[in-house]
């Protein structure tokens, strides 16, 4: 993993710590600047599951 | 002596099963409440890596046609499961149809999704293609309307007809909307 895969990461546990729930595909684009492309291209085919599994976050729970 | 646990430490996301799992959602509605459970299930079917096409047909051409997809409307006119916010009061359906009713509706609509950070159409539908969705519309609504590629959303992939897209989902789920 290389440093914009763990600066995601990062992303996700500050987050998570403001907001008591994991950042949505959606809110990682909009908050976190990682647009939704690069997300799959960063974690293929599930990005949501595995960065917050890897962030050891809950999975999100939002439709988006 | 502690057993020796073999179990793996990461978890199997299942990505090397080529399950081959794919889902056509046929959107065939323009209303901007119908808009709505066909991209939320792409995107979520997307999520989880499923192989995701969604084909426009009739109404739902407006999802796409880039002059009408900033304004899709909403009406209580033929709902009644439409709900006032204050009680739990349907709509009655005489009111329904009187002026201002549907630009109030829409307006209601558009608040309670914005509210719960669902994107616009045209900006959810940015998101299912850079998530990988396949967008698709019909040979015959393009017609009815008069409409050709230039009329549509650049990330439409083709117009293509009923036996195309019956080709394309060979072995897929269909959802139709």
């Amino acid at each position: 993993m290389t440093d914009e895969h763990w600066s995601l990461i990062r992303f996700l546990r500050e987050d998570f710590k403001e907001k008591g729930e994991t950042a949505t595909t959606r809110r990682v684009q909009a908050a976190g600047g990682v647009p939704t492309k690069r997300q799959f291209e960063l974690f293929p085919k599930k990005p949501a599951k595995k960065m917050a599994y890897i962030a050891g976050l809950p999975k999100p729970h939002g439709c988006v | 002596m502690p057993a020796k646990n073999n179990a793996p430490i990461v978890p199997n996301f299942g990505d090397d099963e080529e399950t081959g799992r794919k889902l056509a959602i046929i959107c065939s509605k323009g209303n901007l409440d119908m808009a709505y459970p066909g991209l939320i299930l792409a995107n979520a079917a997307l999520g989880e890596g499923v192989e995701t096409h969604i084909f426009f047909t009739f109404w739902g051409f407006d999802m796409i046609a880039k002059k009408r997809m900033n304004d899709l409307k909403f009406s209580p006119t033929g709902n009644t499961a439409m709900h006032m916010p204050i009680g739990d009061v349907r709509v009655p359906q005489a009111l329904a149809p009187m002026p201002g009713m549907q630009a109030v509706a829409t307006k209601m609509l558009k608040k309670q999704i914005a509210d719960l950070g669902v994107p616009e159409i045209p900006d959810f539908l940015d998101q299912i293609v850079g998530a990988g969705g396949h967008l698709w519309a019909c040979r015959m609504s393009a017609d009815m309307n008069k409409y050709t590629e230039t009329d549509l959303r650049d990330d439409v992939e083709g117009i293509i007809s009923a036996s195309d897209f019956i080709e394309k989902t060979e072995g897929a789920q269909l959802l139709f909307i």
